[in-house]
């Protein structure tokens, strides 16, 4: 994620001939190289924003472990998401310093990216024994489930988006991917409820 | 042409009393550069999409959709520019798609490509600006990180190959 440089995802569509002043706007959008990794002292506003956004992460992470214990069959699209959080929480970290030595216990707590520590898909039914008990297994606690991840998606989209707006111009970037990565996750989880 | 107002255009994006500098200038020129070809490229697929049935349904949706959506941002782009005294760069006549949309997949495959480099040209653009132009710009990428999913998902991409873990950055 911190290698940059994808020129052709920013250019804008191969122009026709050598185009009047767009060759100055083509320049303009490749310089992505300057995007610094943020300042060793970060705004107050920036560090205050880090953290919200790290505490937003560490519960959405929270949620999903606890989904996927209730719901194994959810696993493998339940662990993806969960490992988007983990990488979120990694590239606020590596912006903002202060917050890196949480991040990496969390790193490890969370070793393998793919979630291969979390509970495998299993499809045997409520009664499997990996199930805990009182947890509702069934077609409408799955969509009940999905339901409520998608909510904490949505809030979690909302804070990143007003965390951005009041970052500087070095942290905005990330808060406004991270608040379309979190729209994008509960789009996806509201699909999956409707197809479960 | 009437309007239909979203969350991309906010009331006070054109506000004539809006001032930018340079660099906010040159990351909403580029940004709507993008836009310009998002347009020509969205109606592209819409139109080779149009005859191919009930196969194309979906994916027309779509294109109809990132078509209204790429016009709507387009316009709320050069009305924030036009409001700084700034000069709105034109569209081309006509632009080169990185995909041909002769199938419904490749059509989806096009649409999905222009709303990642809306999301990455809006990413870029984020820093550069403050207040309605920043929410014109996040918005943006939040939507066309959507409307980019949708399309993958529709082309029967893999739900945890769709979705992108930090849209318009990687």
């Amino acid at each position: 994620m911190g290698a940059r440089g994808v020129p052709s995802r920013r250019a804008v569509l191969a122009l026709p001939a050598a185009g009047l002043a767009t060759a100055g706007l083509v320049t303009v959008t490749g310089c992505t190289g300057s995007r610094t990794d943020g300042p060793a002292e970060p705004a107050p506003v920036d560090l205050a924003a880090a953290r919200a956004t790290a505490r937003t992460e560490h519960d959405l992470m929270a949620g999903y472990d606890a989904a996927m214990i209730r719901h194994p069959a959810l696993a493998p699209l339940l662990g993806g998401l969960r490992a988007h959080h983990a990488q979120h929480l990694a590239a606020v970290a590596a912006q903002v310093p202060v917050l890196a030595a949480a991040a990496s216990a969390e790193a490890t707590r969370s070793a393998a990216p793919g979630g291969s520590t979390k509970p495998t898909p299993d499809v045997s039914g409520p009664t499997a024994t990996g199930t805990p008990p009182g947890a509702d297994d069934s077609p409408a606690g799955r969509a009940s489930a999905l339901a409520e991840l998608a909510a904490a998606e949505r809030t979690a989209a909302d804070a990143h988006r007003a965390s951005c707006l009041a970052a500087t111009s070095g942290l905005a970037p990330l808060l406004a991917s991270l608040r379309a990565a979190e729209s994008c996750h509960a789009d996806l989880l509201s699909i999956a409820g409707l197809a479960g | 042409m009437a309007t239909i107002r979203t969350a991309t255009a906010p009331a006070a994006a054109g506000s004539p009393t809006a001032t930018l500098n340079a660099r906010a200038v040159a990351a909403l020129s580029a940004l709507l550069a993008v836009e310009h070809a998002a347009v020509y490229g969205a109606a592209s697929a819409g139109g080779a999409l149009a005859p191919l049935g009930a196969a194309g349904r979906d994916a027309r949706g779509l294109a109809a959709t990132a078509y209204t959506a790429h016009r709507q941002l387009r316009d709320a782009l050069i009305a924030v520019l036009l409001g700084a005294d700034a000069r709105p760069p034109a569209a081309q006549p006509a632009y080169t798609l990185p995909v041909s949309p002769a199938s419904v997949p490749a059509a989806l495959t096009l649409l999905a490509e222009l709303d990642d480099r809306t999301a990455a040209s809006a990413y870029d653009a984020v820093g550069a600006v403050t207040g309605p132009a920043r929410e014109l710009v996040v918005d943006a990428l939040a939507q066309a990180a959507l409307r980019a999913q949708r399309a993958r998902l529709t082309g029967g991409v893999a739900p945890a190959t769709a979705v992108k873990e930090l849209p318009g950055r990687v």
